[in-house]
């Protein structure tokens, strides 16, 4: 039973990380219904801004974290003013193009600029091995809790933000009908651009919180992507609250409860933790077919 | 009619275009460049100057009738130097060339199958790398463990690589929107690690990949003789005779895939991607077809997947992963969304480019030393160049390098279409799928 709860909390944390991930796609997809293929990148490029900064330079973790972060948000509002905003939305092919040149360029020149070798990132959370607190002999590691404790803050902050805000407003406004926003005189091109910067400042929260659980490396976010588009898939691709269960949901189906079925259930002896890229495929595929609207998301109706 | 005005701008476009063929398979076969980059850069300038010389002109050179003598004449040779590119190539090239050509021609079919996907149908896909991965692994895992000779094992791919295709495509294609593309990249990075499960990894081979044992690979057989192999040394036989069976598969598949395209379903799948909502009311039933498209575009990858088995032997799974769809995608691009030629030339141009940018550094294209510049070889920032590509073909050049090469003949040289007989369009319009008396009754 401890074991388990323990491995509930190790699940929660990385179901976090995979919501933060996944409101920054939602954030895009809300205002453009595109999805951005760079956000792996540019989380995996703020957490090497976040390691110059701090363990280079000397600047206290939180810090240097937060500073990453702001630097790949003015990155995207370039690369949104620069090369998304020309192409028409609904168009895809050329933004997808982009988005992954992006990608390409990003970690090429992460790896030419950082080194190919996995480096090690500490947590900003106490994470000695005493510093955990006992419940009914779980050990819950303050580095895991932290975690979801960021994922909270920042959900309410993109709350905060949409809702009480005049961009905010604007935002919600730009994703609910570009034309009608347009119409009334929202500067629809300036909305964009800050719902790019904002997701890629979630990006960059969340890859300087995945680095220390995976070591830094020019690839380190690709997994981790790839369970967003789940964990969003999941919650519904124009939702933010959907993206945060998805990924909580995510988050506890790889960590608790596969090695369960592995140890519990025969025959699923083969379920080892490589494989959860898999469940992440599969688990698209499953709610493409039953529900693609997803947990939460609106049901777009087509008119053909 | 054929009416031919200032014959100095196309004797310029064509001595242009000479000049470049011979620098390009110069360049191929040189290891130092001398002067022939220059000359390259000379015929790119001297066939932009024609272009742009007939377009302020504001009329094409030549104008000829389809159909016409004159046309026919120019179509023939046209074809004819085609013909003596494909039969010379593997004789003038060394065999390391002729193994590129090899690999551009595994490309070009499975990027075949992604053009039908994203060109004809307008959706997009990132996952035919792993389709081409089960065309590999089938064609290894068949020969060596079930004694199956390497063209049998075509029998089962090709229906097995449909089903699959079938069942990514059924769920992500109901929906409108990027859901494909999601799909597929999750399949990309899925598809390695599913094969090196326990227990799918004996057969597979696991991390290490699986080799065709070498008294089972493809050998250079009777038509030794008469594909003039006698007397040239292993590898050049060797990769001669496989760019022979490979040129029968890949001219077969663009036979294939040009009857789809002309056929009643390949128009209806343009038009759905034309307009959606119009091919419905026309009776084209969306779902269907897009799914039935997707589960032959994977067939296609999954042929590319075997020509891969044919050409190297072997099969590992982390060579079918996200970056080879990327590398599908960006081949795709470059040679041009929507044609077919664009297929081959692409290919052609993505994997000469990926082998320069990783032999290649700054420093030795000219001897100039630039410091700022300065890249080792093999360096990882050489990848930036793939990324930089991606981009500058979205921005300069959505069409690839196919529509660029068709605006330039078109400035150049006119072709006055026939106007089409009664009959023809008569029967053109039985055959469409508009028209469909069934469609009619149903509503």
């Amino acid at each position: 039973m401890s074991l388990f709860l323990q491995r509930m909390i190790e699940g929660l944390s990385n179901g976090a990380m995979y919501g933060v991930v996944a409101v920054a796609l939602v954030i895009i997809f809300k205002a453009t219904t595109l999805i951005n293929f760079a956000q792996g990148g540019l989380a995996m490029f703020g957490a090497y801004m976040a390691n110059v900064f701090a363990i280079e330079q000397g600047l206290p973790l939180i810090v240097g974290i937060l500073l990453g972060a702001a630097v790949m948000a003015v990155v995207a509002s370039g690369i949104e003013r620069v090369l998304v905003r020309p192409f028409d939305p609904a168009n895809h092919l050329p933004v997808v193009l982009i988005t992954f040149g992006i990608a390409y360029i990003l970690q090429a020149v992460a790896a030419w600029k950082f080194g190919t070798e996995f480096k090690s990132f500490p947590s900003p959370f106490p994470s000695g091995p005493n510093d955990h607190i006992e419940i009914a002999g779980a050990r819950l590691r303050y580095e895991r809790l932290g975690v979801v404790l960021v994922l909270m803050i920042m959900v309410g902050l993109v709350h905060l933000i949409l809702n009480k805000t005049k961009i905010g407003l604007a935002f919600r406004a730009v994703s609910s009908n570009t034309e009608s926003a347009k119409l009334v005189g929202v500067k629809t091109g300036r909305t964009l651009n800050f719902g790019w910067a904002l997701a890629a400042m979630f990006g960059g929260v969340a890859g300087g919180l995945v680095a220390h659980f995976t070591q830094l490396d020019s690839g380190f976010m690709d997994k981790i992507l790839i369970f967003s588009f789940a964990a969003a898939t999941l919650g519904g691709l124009d939702s933010i609250n959907g993206a945060v269960i998805g990924g909580l949901i995510i988050g506890l189906v790889e960590s608790p409860v596969q090695p369960m079925v592995r140890d519990y259930v025969p025959g699923f002896h083969f379920l080892t933790s490589d494989l959860a890229l898999l469940v992440a495929f599969l688990l698209i595929l499953a709610v493409l077919l039953v529900k693609p609207a997803g947990l939460f998301g609106t049901t777009r109706v087509e008119r053909v | 009619m054929i009416k031919l005005q200032r014959p100095w701008i196309l004797g310029l476009g064509a001595a242009s275009l000479v000049a470049l063929g011979l620098s390009i398979i110069h360049l191929l076969n040189k290891e130092k460049a001398g002067f022939w980059p220059f000359l390259a850069i000379l015929a790119i300038a001297g066939l932009a100057g024609a272009t742009l010389t007939a377009q302020r002109a504001g009329e094409p050179v030549l104008i000829v009738n389809e159909g016409s003598r004159a046309h026919r004449t120019w179509q023939t040779a046209g074809w004819g130097i085609f013909a003596f590119f494909v039969v010379a190539t593997p004789y003038l090239l060394d065999s390391f060339r002729v193994q590129q050509v090899n690999k551009s021609m595994y490309f070009a079919v499975a990027v075949l199958g992604v053009n039908l996907i994203i060109g004809y149908s307008g959706l997009i896909s990132l996952g035919h790398g792993a389709f081409m991965g089960v065309g590999a692994f089938l064609s290894v895992i068949l020969v060596e463990d079930y004694g199956f000779k390497l063209w049998q094992t075509l029998f089962v791919i090709i229906p097995l690589a449909f089903v699959i295709g079938l069942i990514v495509g059924i769920p992500a294609l109901r929906i409108k929107g990027l859901y494909l593309a999601l799909v597929t990249f999750a399949l990309s990075y899925a598809f390695p690690t599913l094969l090196k499960i326990e227990g799918i990894d004996k057969r597979t081979g696991g991390d290490l990949g699986r080799n065709i044992s070498l008294d089972k690979q493809v050998q250079p057989g009777r038509l030794k003789g008469l594909l003039g192999l006698n007397g040239l040394d292993a590898p050049a036989q060797e990769q001669i005779y496989k760019y022979w069976l490979m040129a029968l598969v890949t001219g077969i598949s663009f036979l294939l895939v040009r009857n789809i395209i002309k056929s009643r379903a390949g128009r209806a799948v343009i038009a759905i991607k034309e307009n959606q909502i119009g091919a419905a009311v026309s009776g084209v039933p969306l779902t269907t077809y897009k799914v039935i498209t997707f589960g032959i575009s994977a067939v296609f990858a999954s042929v590319g997947g075997w020509l891969y088995a044919l050409l190297f032997s072997e099969a590992n799974p982390n060579t079918f992963g996200p970056l080879l769809a990327i590398s599908l995608l960006l081949a795709l691009v470059l040679g041009g969304v929507y044609t077919l030629q664009g297929a081959l030339v692409g290919s052609l141009l993505y994997v000469f480019l990926d082998d320069l940018r990783t032999r290649v550094t700054l420093t030795s294209v000219a001897g100039w030393r630039p410091s700022f510049f300065q890249i080792a070889e093999g360096s990882p920032l050489t990848q930036a160049v793939l990324g930089l590509v991606l981009i500058l073909i979205a921005f300069f050049a959505p069409g690839g390098v196919v529509f660029i090469a068709r605006k330039v003949r078109a400035s150049l040289i006119r072709v006055i279409p026939t106007i089409p007989t009664a009959d023809v369009v008569a029967s053109a319009a039985v055959d469409s799928p508009m028209s469909e008396p069934e469609v009619a009754t149903t509503h």
